[in-house]
């Protein structure tokens, strides 16, 4: 009898592992629940669009937290970027600066809705810029708020359509932190407090909010009034996932339709072999090295004939071809890349050569290889070591010899990011790389790393310093932009900071499953969310 | 038998306490969480006041008493990174684990406990060399591998499964599955050895030539007394279910206690850190306790030593 009931304990849990395997789930979730092209026919938006990401980040739903990627979709900005790289009307439909560039006047779009249905007036203009601006009691952690904040006098409402933004001095760079403050109901803020609004935040923006499960997924319902774009999905669904075969896995099974994150050896193998699709959102990302306390190091780093020979060194077009499985072209600047803000089409990235860079060493008194390993070259776990490694392989060809070393990504930040140019600083003389998207209008960013208050402490000239007032504090827009590329033509040469790789920001979609990019591919991919198609 | 599980209460609460303040202390000797916090155009004043935010302004002792009573008080700090109160993120991650840990743990035992005995009581059948086989696999296969192979098996090929995720039961088959195969060798081999000690033992033969019917032997009076080390690895191999199966959260991307434990030690979010290792005491500290009280409960030798 036992014997019986011990052999129907082992049936009945094999049986239930094998029923719960096969049995059929209501949201079949396998077949690619949005049935895109049963419904290509169907007007008005429809199915789901669903994305694996890497990290969540904070998770924030607030527009005053940087990281608050969802954000841009669901808030609208008070101006924006077209893809030429043009500021146009977002919020504000028009906007003007006094001739003493004190006073931004922008004139608000008339009858966009909140999605509880409010109306967006200059009074909820205020209220966001105001709190971006730090002028409220919350605290903004976003890095574009310190260049508001730092030039703000006071704001206005003039009427239910018109705002005022009064600056202590003239600066036509604030474009670039009025086009990342983004609009939100001041009413409804007021009335339940900063912390339900994160938790059920509204907007204006071309998807509204629906739900938030920490750690686990995001999802948004389109807003079909929304005075700009009409969304083809009804609902974006994100879902954290921080393992990349796993995202893969979810992308062939149809669990997503979009990958994000994906390295670009896999994301080859996945467009060649497997027939997924590659689209480019986002501005691309650079890969360029530093080199901090250059004029107070008694490293090799310090003389320019050095950092010009390490620069030559580098095999661009080989990196680009085989490491970057040719998703990547050689070049780009800090922060720029080929048409964006002042770039200048003659600027191209230093060729191989690595006898010129033999030459240049033995000129600067380094004939043969380094007898230590004076230099040091920072990089954190991950790929920035692979990659440093691959340099490190070039410099020694022509007898640099760097000295490879891996730490942990708070020690390299504390190194980076804060200002140390004493001879012995653990910075100065050393090389640090840095991986970034880069950005349309970089004019703040270069500040850091070529001026002599940035943090990156590279910047010590005193003519980089005057160049930069120079087109911060220029009004003529033309003349702001030729200003600006004669600042960087200049901080260049300084080789503070050399140019690598250029790679191209790309996302893996189903193309059986994703259509067309249709809208603001220049910006991030939740700018872009209300442009995507269904496939035709 | 309560005065002994009082003192084995008391005793917990003291290693308790201990593991809080090495873990307060082992946190903060990794490194400066400002260097984390602060973003490049971060000003001095802006550093000051988060440092007065997350407590970090004040000496080491006032932030560890600050902990101590937040802590008595059930709250865990905010995250560094994700700048949310910690309890929230235990609170969403835990349940999480429970869900795929519970069903995991209870399917592994029942088939270890029915298998292992089934194995020793028929030494060198099939049977018995089925058990050794899966045994030797299971803890020879890296859980990694093992969990990548069913995806791509009953997910990617057969589409008969989900990847990833916990929407639905399908979403439990493969983490728990893996689970599962993890657990299951290791407590098998270790009910049958048992199992085998007990039936060669005195008393066995005796109720064997008493002429007991050989399921009550095995049954009742042998598998009772092997339970012994079984139950003490059980009881530890579930305090540790609930940070132990990172590898199946991260690649079934569960959001449990696990992976949620990883990406903290990564990003340096201390107080994310210390609740988990709290938590993961306590879970052992707890486990520690019940072990105990079964063991008198199973074995009345050690009811009446304790006694």
């Amino acid at each position: 009898m036992k014997k019986k009931l011990i052999l129907l304990l082992v049936v009945v849990l094999a049986l239930s592992l094998a029923v719960v395997a096969c049995s059929r789930d209501n949201e079949g979730e396998n077949n690619n629940s949005n049935n895109n092209n049963a419904q290509v026919e169907q007007s008005g938006p429809y199915g789901t669009l669903k994305i694996a990401s890497v990290d969540f980040s904070y998770e924030s739903t607030d527009p005053i937290n940087y990281e608050s990627l969802w954000g841009f979709a669901m808030y609208d900005p008070l101006i924006t970027i077209d893809e030429n790289g043009n500021y146009i009307g977002g919020v504000a439909e028009d906007w003007e600066l006094s001739e003493d560039g004190l006073t931004w006047t922008f004139y608000i779009r008339k009858g966009i809705k909140f999605h509880n249905g409010d109306e967006l007036t200059a009074h909820d203009v205020k209220f966001s810029v105001d709190r971006f601006a730090n002028q409220s009691e919350i605290e903004s952690t976003n890095p574009w708020t310190p260049y508001l904040a730092g030039n703000y006098n006071y704001t206005e409402v003039v009427d239910d359509y018109t705002f005022r933004y009064h600056c202590q001095r003239p600066e036509l760079p604030l474009l670039v932190p009025f086009s990342w403050t983004r609009i939100i109901p001041k009413n409804y803020y007021e009335e339940v407090g900063m912390e339900e609004f994160r938790k059920n935040p509204i907007g204006s923006g071309p998807y509204k909010f629906v739900e938030l499960v920490p750690e686990t997924s995001f999802k948004m319902e389109a807003n079909t009034e929304h005075w700009r774009f009409k969304p083809d999905f009804m609902y974006v669904e994100e879902y954290q996932v921080p393992e990349e075969m796993t995202r893969i896995n979810m992308l062939r099974t149809g669990e997503v339709d979009i990958a994000l994150g994906i390295t670009n050896e896999r994301m080859v193998e996945l467009r060649d072999n497997e027939g997924f699709a590659t689209v480019k959102v986002g501005d691309p990302v650079l890969w360029t090295i530093s080199f901090p306390g250059t004029w107070s190091t008694r490293r090799p780093t310090g003389d320019i004939r050095v950092r010009q020979a390490m620069s030559y060194a580098i095999n661009r077009e080989e990196l680009c071809e085989s490491y970057f499985k040719g998703l990547a072209v050689p070049g780009g600047r800090w922060y720029m890349h080929p048409g964006c803000y002042g770039w200048d089409p003659s600027w191209k990235p230093d060729p191989y050569d690595p006898e010129l860079a033999m030459q240049l060493l033995e000129e600067a008194g380094y004939p043969d290889a380094f007898e230590d390993k004076e230099i040091i070259f920072y990089v954190t776990p991950g790929p920035m070591v692979e990659q440093a490694q691959l340099l490190q392989d070039y410099w020694r060809k022509v007898g640099v010899e760097v000295d490879v070393q891996t730490i942990d990504t708070t020690q390299w930040s504390g190194m980076f990011f804060i200002r140390n140019t004493e001879p012995d600083a653990p910075n100065v003389g050393n090389i640090f790389p840095w991986q970034f998207s880069s950005t349309f209008n970089s004019v703040y960013q270069s500040a850091n790393m070529f001026t002599s208050n940035g943090v990156h402490s590279t910047g010590n000239d005193a003519k980089a310093d005057e160049l930069y007032q120079k087109v911060v504090s220029e009004l003529d827009p033309v003349l702001a932009e030729q200003y600006w590329t004669e600042f960087r033509d200049y901080v260049e040469g300084l080789y503070y900071n050399v140019g690598i790789c250029i790679i191209e920001p790309n996302i893996l979609v189903n193309p059986e499953t994703v259509g067309e990019f249709t809208a603001c591919t220049n910006m991030t991919l939740y700018d872009a969310l209300a442009g995507i198609k269904h496939p035709k | 038998m309560t005065r002994y599980v009082i003192i084995r209460i008391l005793q917990a609460l003291i290693a308790l306490i201990g593991i809080i303040i090495l873990v307060f202390i082992l946190v903060r000797l990794s490194g400066d969480p400002m260097d984390l916090i602060r973003t490049p155009t971060s000003t001095e004043e802006e550093i000051a006041r988060l440092k007065e935010y997350f407590g970090l302004d004040k000496s080491y002792p006032e932030q560890l008493w600050i902990y101590l009573s937040s802590l008595f008080r059930g709250d865990f700090g905010t995250s560094i990174i994700k700048r949310q109160p910690v309890i929230d993120m235990i609170k969403a991650a835990l349940p999480n684990t429970i869900k795929m840990g519970l069903p995991s743990f209870i399917i592994a035992m029942s088939l270890a406990l029915v298998l292992g005995v089934l194995a020793a009581t028929k030494r060198d059948s099939l049977l018995d060399n089925g058990v050794k086989l899966l045994a030797v696999l299971g803890q020879a296969l890296p859980g990694f591998w093992v969990a990548v192979m069913l995806v791509l098996l009953f997910s990617v090929k057969l589409r008969l499964l989900p990847v990833a995720g916990m929407g639905t039961l399908k979403h439990y088959v493969l983490p728990v599955g893996t689970m599962v195969f993890f657990m299951l060798p290791g407590m098998m081999r270790l009910v049958r050895s048992s199992m085998l000690d007990v039936l060669d033992s005195e008393y066995i033969k005796l109720a064997r030539i008493k002429g007991l019917p050989d399921r009550k032997i095995i049954w009742k009076h042998a598998l009772r007394n092997a339970l012994i080390a079984p139950l003490t690895s059980a009881g530890m191999l579930f305090a540790s279910l609930i940070t132990g199966a990172v590898i199946t959260e991260i690649i079934f991307n569960w959001p449990g206690m696990g992976r949620l434990a990883v990406e903290a030690v990564q990003a340096r979010d201390f107080p994310v850190v210390q609740a988990i290792t709290i938590i993961v005491a306590s879970m052992v500290l707890g486990m520690n306790i019940l072990v105990d009280i079964t063991y008198a409960i199973v074995d009345p030798q050690i009811r009446f030593q304790k006694s």
